[in-house]
């Protein structure tokens, strides 16, 4: 801890970083931003349950609907076209929006008329969940081989939804699309866990893999065991205060979790040589964690309404962002193509090349794709999306 | 046949007669004078014949005319200059005409001896000692049509050419070359160089002509170089320069080597005579001789200009290697000639002869090189002439090179180089003094109306030039960089612009990118006229791509950028036209781009440059355009999200240049209440500006200026204006009013109450407290308990119909903060800031007095400040609090009421000092002394009374209205009703006034009415017998000074008679 205030001060010399755009139009606080379709898309929830598509290129709104009719703990994409959100009105709804269907929906943003219902996309599935905590839906494909074609091929490919079961810290596993209940995990046996806050599931060593946050603090994880009972492989109470978001790393194989203590803590993955390890920020309240997909940098969203910017290696903090005046609920980054960051230095006729063929918008689209976007939502209804790293 | 012997008579009578006459002559007994009248005889016949019977004519009747003639020569020595002119006009004419070619070589060589001794300055073995014009005019033509006739056969030219004749030919080349330098007149010189040509360039051989290279090379020189004192005739110019160019053709060209190769067995003499070492020695002198000639290439004859072309055609086809070091020169001049002179025959063959040899090319390519590097100096100097030479020159280089499809790569990046120093030195100031020219910057506010004129052209002025000298030299350099880049849309010019451009400073860095804008320009335009479709669609639609993306790019992050030193406007001005040209070219594709090039236009719109603005104005019209927006305003208002989101991270970045909050003002205006809900964090951010920068008046008062912009639009907002409609408007307080005064409710209050408490009246309404007994004085208006009751219904109202509507929107909270925080900028020393302050509130209170909870504190936060206004210096400010007062009454009801009641004898102060005017100073001071003493403003009374007229209306029209607003809404004591009426009795036409105060206090008005003569005066009723009291008199018209006093009186009195009339 004690080499990180040095840095800060390094990072204060530079100028303060600024968003590149703020998005407005909820005027609820945003609990949820995520990132789809080669980050073309930005899907934002809010806390009176609307959910907004925005065109990243344009940084427009190209449907606004009412997904829930209470506050909007997640948001998520399965495929190209399949939107998935999840709402404290014990709803966990699936529905199909292609991007041919996109212009039938209304762009008026609830700050302009929060009253007025909205067309809703086609609900393909509507789960009915026992929600009443915070914790969001967390999910991934059925089967493990498919993992490896990416999540923008465009087959129909099943995937697992966890959800908060009915009781208290109790995990649902469910399979989309069958909506068939693949798994119920308990709670922790001799732990009072409280309520589960967190959760995400993988595929490890060709089984699945939950991870569980819990009011308590605890960090869990769960596998199955040869005769299919569900027992936990790691327990961790890293947290004073309770769990509030926890994001998966697989290089090296570990997952970090947030709090609304100051704690940042790292647990490795079954099998894994990674230590535990805490970093006490200072900062308590960090809603929310995310790995980019290069697991390079995390960030964390903070109640003082800045996001952070980490270094997954060392977990030292190196950028903060400061923009919004009230605290910060969610945060997304964008896709990484690994590919073209490899090219990027060496190839910049080529480049050129290319991009002489295209047309502005083409352009404009094949910017904000390849941008190494950090979206943040705040309490005060605003998106801030960053340019960094 | 039947011609010819006609025309032999005809020819034998003159013939014979002049034979006889010189026969006659020869013994001396005929004069000069026959000798003449005879020859000119035959001469005419002879020249008639010919003329008209030329085919008839033939050499033996040539022969027969010759016979007398020649008769008549052998006494040459003796004979007249007439004579020997006529004669050798003849003999022209024979041997034109009649010989021809058949001429005899013997009678040839002999004409030639003659003609070249009558022809020479000073003839030997004659009667006279000096020729004349006219004889060698004459003797020169003779010449020339012998030359011709022999040039025709071999044996003709061997004649002159043969080793004996030699030295004869040696001079008549001599006498001609004489002739045509130091002929007096024209006509010699032009016979002469004819003859010249004749001779030199088809009679004699090369060899012959090796030989007199040198002495014909010098001579021809001083023939040809221009003199100003001598203008020689076009015609000779035009044979010298033949001759010359045959000359060095057939004697120093490359060919001749290889052709007398050829022939090895030609005479030794040629052999020793063109050896290579004799050609070196030639070329060197030959050279200087050549750059005289050059001198030419200015000359303002075409048919001149031609000649000199065909002599450096020649050097440069047939002279290339042997004359090398004359090939510059005559690239040189080609060059010069074809760059004045478009699509002539000069630059076709230039063109060829560029295609045949590609040395030249490479000569040509140094050539421009040198020129280039030598444009910057050129262009730096003063002389307009060359400076429009050296432009046409290099365009006409470039373009030539570019047609035979040279190497363009060095030359480009010469040539961008050279251009960009050239526009940098041009528009680098010349002097200190021009650079401090900069405008000073000034906030001023950038109305609306800047966007209403709408140009279509797009036209930008020329954005460079400060003054006449450098747009002349940009014009320049623009031409030449309109037709590089017309051929050259190539990356190779592009590349080295857009390389200097993002590291180069000031006067440079805008030329790289002027130039860069104008390549791009003109690659776009050639790119889609309508004939280059074709041509271009083997490289793509996008040749311009990469240099158009580069300027983009570039314009963008110059307007984007925010530093703290003010940028070059020719930059800005550039990099808009730059964005312009992008936006033109993508049309409706550029509204993506809009997300970062709309803000930065309006950006340098609100600066104080007017140039600036201007330009920034037909950018945005191109946008508009390019994007198929109807008008620059639904460009702003249907992108205003981008907007917003640029002006508030300029705020938040806390850039406080005035720009900001200008392109915020305007969109306001433009986009309207929809815009106010995404303001809310700009709003903030303009309150930590003004929080931080307070001490900057001018930022913060346009700050205002935005803020109350915002009220003024919020306050349209539908959802405020409906929830206004629905609140307790003016009708539902009327009904609250104060009404004890009708007859009844007096009555009741003489015979009831007021005998237990004397006093009530007037004690209520100074002492309470904002109480809210008024909402049921209908109900039970004598219940004074009641009335306490009722005031917690009354508190609880505002809270049920604040619960009702939906919670506040957020242009409520916006308007609401604006409003709070007001009061901190109140006392500001900026009178315009205090009055537009006042006039926001004014603004924004009907829309916030909706949710009373908050409302009300408010105005208690607020009031000290407002009344604080009503010392203040300035009229206006006083008049804007005044109202602000009434506005206040009108929308918080009697929450108002303690307060006015603080306020009034100030209000009413205020009134006599407008009224009393025309008074001495003294008196109007100290009727308000007590307050200026508190206030400790002892000018106050000053400002009031120096502004006279203007400023009291305005104070006595605000008090007017707001005293109507206070009748209309509050409850007032009678005391103040009668003050209220004193001040409003001007103002009583007035319906609304009227109404108010109808609707208050009907009977004081009707009392009023009657005093002021509007009414006339009741009949008294009768008094019932032996009462001991009598009706009041009314107040007669004629004292309407004193109605205040009286009237009071007569209430007062009324209500103490009547009362001790009660037991």
């Amino acid at each position: 801890m004690a080499t990180e205030a040095p840095h800060l001060i390094q990072s204060s010399a530079l100028p303060p970083a600024q968003p590149a755009y703020v998005l407005r139009g909820h005027t609820a606080q945003i609990h949820s931003v995520h990132f789809l379709r080669n980050n073309l898309r930005l899907l934002s929830g809010d806390a009176e349950g609307w959910v907004a598509l925005w065109d990243v290129p344009i940084r427009r709104p190209v449907a606004v609907w009412k997904a829930h009719q209470d506050v909007n703990l997640g948001v998520g994409s399965w495929g190209d076209d399949k939107i998935i959100t999840h709402g404290r009105d014990s709803k966990l709804h699936v529905w199909q929006l292609r991007p041919e269907d996109e212009k039938d929906f209304s762009t008026v943003l609830p700050v302009n008329d929060s009253t007025t219902e909205r067309k809703q996309p086609w609900l393909l599935h509507s789960l009915t969940l026992n929600t009443l905590n915070f914790c969001s839906f967390a999910m991934c494909p059925a089967h493990p081989s498919k993992t490896a074609m990416g999540s923008g091929e465009a087959q129909e490919e099943s995937i697992l939804v966890a959800t908060p079961g009915v009781q208290d810290g109790f995990i649902n596993i469910t399979s989309l699309p069958g909506e068939v209940r693949v798994a119920t995990i308990p709670t922790l046996k001799d732990v009072n866990t409280g309520m589960l806050m967190a959760v995400s599931i993988l595929h490890q060593a060709g089984g699945l893999t939950a991870i569980a946050g819990y009011e308590s603090g605890h960090a869990a994880v769960w596998q199955q065991n040869a005769t299919s009972h569900w027992q936990t492989v790691y327990v961790n109470k890293a947290h004073s205060q309770p769990v509030l978001s926890l994001d998966i790393c697989t290089q090296p194989s570990c997952f970090f979790t947030s709090s609304a203590d100051a704690v940042i803590a790292r647990h490795p993955l079954p099998g894994s040589k990674v230590e535990t390890k805490y970093v006490q920020t200072k900062h308590a309240g960090q809603q929310a964690l995310a790995f980019r997909s290069d697991q390079k940098i995390f960030a964390t969203a903070g109640w003082d309404g800045r996001a952070r910017v980490y270094s997954t290696q060392s977990m030292k903090q190196l950028a903060v962002l400061k923009w919004h005046k009230e605290g910060c609920y969610a945060l997304a980054f964008a896709e990484i193509k690994e590919d073209h960051q490899q090219t990027n230095g060496s190839d910049e006729e080529g480049d050129a090349m290319v991009k002489r063929d295209l047309t502005v918008s083409q352009q404009r689209m094949e910017k904000a794709k390849t941008t190494h976007w950090l979206a943040a939502g705040s309490k005060d209804g605003k998106i801030s999306l960053w340019d960094i790293y | 046949m039947e011609g010819k012997n006609e025309l032999f008579q005809r020819l034998k009578q003159d013939c014979v007669a002049l034979a006889q006459a010189a026969a006659s002559y020869k013994s001396g007994r005929t004069d000069q004078k026959t000798l003449v009248d005879r020859l000119e005889k035959l001469e005419h016949t002879v020249t008639s014949a010919t003329s008209s019977q030329g085919n008839v004519f033939d050499a033996k009747l040539a022969e027969y005319v010759f016979f007398p003639i020649a008769q008549l020569l052998r006494e040459s020595k003796t004979l007249s200059i007439r004579c020997l002119e006529i004669s050798l006009q003849c003999i022209a004419t024979l041997v034109d005409k009649g010989w021809k070619q058949d001429i005899p070589p013997q009678l040839a060589a002999q004409l030639v001896i003659l003609c070249s001794n009558l022809g020479d300055k000073s003839p030997k073995g004659l009667s006279f000692s000096e020729t004349t014009d006219e004889l060698q005019t004459s003797s020169f033509w003779c010449l020339y049509h012998v030359f011709t006739g022999l040039a025709k056969s071999n044996e003709g030219r061997k004649t002159l050419t043969d080793d004996l004749a030699f030295p004869q030919l040696g001079q008549t080349i001599s006498v001609l070359l004489d002739g045509v330098q130091d002929g007096k007149s024209m006509e010699p010189q032009v016979a002469g160089s004819a003859a010249l040509k004749a001779l030199v360039a088809d009679v004699i051989d090369a060899e012959a002509q090796a030989n007199f290279l040198p002495g014909l090379v010098s001579r021809l020189t001083k023939i040809l170089t221009p003199q100003t004192k001598q203008r020689r005739n076009h015609k000779t110019l035009i044979d010298c320069l033949g001759v010359l160019g045959v000359l060095l053709k057939n004697t120093v060209g490359d060919e001749k080597r290889l052709s007398s190769e050829d022939s090895l067995a030609a005479s030794s003499r040629e052999a020793t005579v063109t050896s290579a070492q004799w050609k070196d020695a030639a070329a060197t002198q030959i050279k200087p001789a050549i750059s005289n000639i050059l001198r030419l290439k200015s000359h303002a004859r075409d048919d001149v200009k031609e000649s000199l072309a065909q002599l450096c055609t020649v050097l440069l086809r047939h002279c290339r290697r042997t004359l090398e070091n004359c090939s510059e020169l005559a690239l040189d001049a080609l060059v010069t000639m074809a760059s004045g002179w478009e699509d002539s025959a000069i630059t076709s063959d230039l063109r060829s002869s560029l295609r045949s040899d590609r040395s030249i090319v490479g000569l040509l390519q140094s050539m421009l090189y040198e020129r280039l590097r030598k444009l910057a100096l050129v262009m730096q100097g003063h002389d307009e002439d060359i400076k429009a030479a050296t432009t046409s020159y290099i365009t006409t280089m470039y373009t030539l090179l570019v047609e035979v499809e040279a190497d363009m790569t060095t030359i480009d990046r010469t040539l961008m180089l050279a251009l960009r120093d050239s526009a940098a030195l041009t528009i680098a100031p010349q002097s200190r003094k021009q650079e401090l020219a900069m405008p000073a910057s000034p906030i001023q506010a950038v109305g609306l109306d800047v966007l209403k004129v709408q140009t279509k052209d797009f036209s930008f002025a020329s954005q460079l030039a400060r003054y006449r000298g450098q747009e002349t030299n940009l014009n320049r350099l623009d031409s030449i960089m309109r037709v590089v880049a017309k051929y050259s849309a190539s990356s190779s010019l592009v590349t080295e612009v857009t390389k200097d451009l993002r590291y180069s400073v000031g006067n440079m860095q805008i030329a790289n990118l002027w130039l860069l804008l104008l390549s791009t320009e003109v690659a776009v335009k050639e790119a889609h006229a309508p004939d280059n479709f074709l041509q271009f669609e083997e490289e793509g639609p996008a040749a311009y791509g990469e240099s158009l993306e580069e300027l983009y790019a570039f314009s963008l992050s110059t307007l984007a950028e925010s530093s703290d030193q003010p940028q070059d406007p020719r930059l800005l001005s550039l990099a808009l036209r730059g964005l312009a040209l992008r936006a033109q070219t993508a049309g409706q594709d550029f509204r993506y781009e809009l997300v970062d090039a709309l803000y930065p236009v309006l950006h340098t719109l609100a600066t104080p440059d007017d140039q600036l603005q201007r330009d920034s104005i037909s950018t945005l019209d191109a946008f508009t355009s390019a994007c198929g927006y109807a008008s620059t305003r639904d460009l702003i208002v249907e992108n205003v999200d981008y907007l917003t989101n640029a002006v508030a991270l300029k705020l938040n970045a806390f850039d406080v240049s005035s720009q900001a909050p200008q392109v915020l003002l305007m969109m306001v205006r433009l986009a309207g209440q929809g815009l106010l809900p995404y303001l809310e964090d700009t709003v903030e951010s303009m309150f930590a500006a003004l929080e931080d920068y307070h001490g900057y008046p001018l930022l913060v008062e346009l700050l205002f200026k935005v803020l109350s912009a915002m009220a003024e639009e919020g306050a349209k907002a539908p959802q405020l204006a409906i929830t206004y409609d629905q609140s307790k408007g003016p009708e539902t307080v009327e009904t609250d009013g104060w009404q004890p005064i009708t007859m009844e409710g007096l009555v009741a209050l003489l015979r009831g109450d007021a005998n237990e408490d004397e006093d009530l009246p007037s004690a209520e309404p100074l002492e309470s407290h904002p109480q809210r007994p008024w909402k049921v004085v209908e109900d039970n208006p004598e219940d004074a308990e009641a009335d306490a009751e009722k005031e917690e219904d009354a508190l609880l109202e505002p809270h049920d119909e604040a619960d009702l509507p939906p919670p506040a929107p957020k242009t409520y909270n916006l308007l609401f903060k604006i409003t709070e925080l007001t009061q901190h900028f109140l006392p500001s020393a900026s009178p315009s800031l205090r009055t537009s302050l006042l006039s926001l509130i004014k603004v924004t209170v009907p829309a916030i007095a909706r949710h009373e909870n908050s409302f009300l504190p408010l105005i208690n936060t607020l009031w000290p400040e407002i009344v604080a206004r009503l010392d203040d210096e300035e009229p206006f400010a006083v008049a804007s609090a005044i109202d602000v007062i009434g506005v206040l009454c009108e929308y918080a009801g009697d929450f108002m009421r303690s307060r006015i009641d603080q306020v009034w004898p100030r209000l009413m102060e205020l009134w006599q000092a407008t009224t009393k005017k025309g008074l001495p100073k003294q008196k109007s001071a100290t009727a308000s002394l007590d307050i200026i003493q508190r206030h400790d403003k002892p000018s106050s009374h000053l400002s009031h009374s120096h502004h006279g007229d203007t400023s009291s209306r305005m104070i006595r029209e605000a008090l007017e209205s707001t005293m109507t607003r206070i009748v209309h809404f509050l409850q007032t004591s009678p005391e103040m009703f009668d003050e209220a009426l004193l001040v409003l009795q001007n103002a009583l036409d007035h319906t609304n006034t009227r109404q108010a105060l109808m609707q208050s206090n009907a009977d004081a008005l009707w009392l009023t009415d009657v005093k002021r003569g509007r009414t006339d005066q009741p009949d008294m009723p009768p008094v019932p017998d032996a009462r001991p009291w009598e009706f009041a008199q009314l107040p007669s018209v004629a004292s309407r000074d004193n109605t205040s006093y009286r009237l009071r009186c007569i209430i007062n009195g009324d209500v103490k008679t009547a009362s001790s009339d009660k037991p």
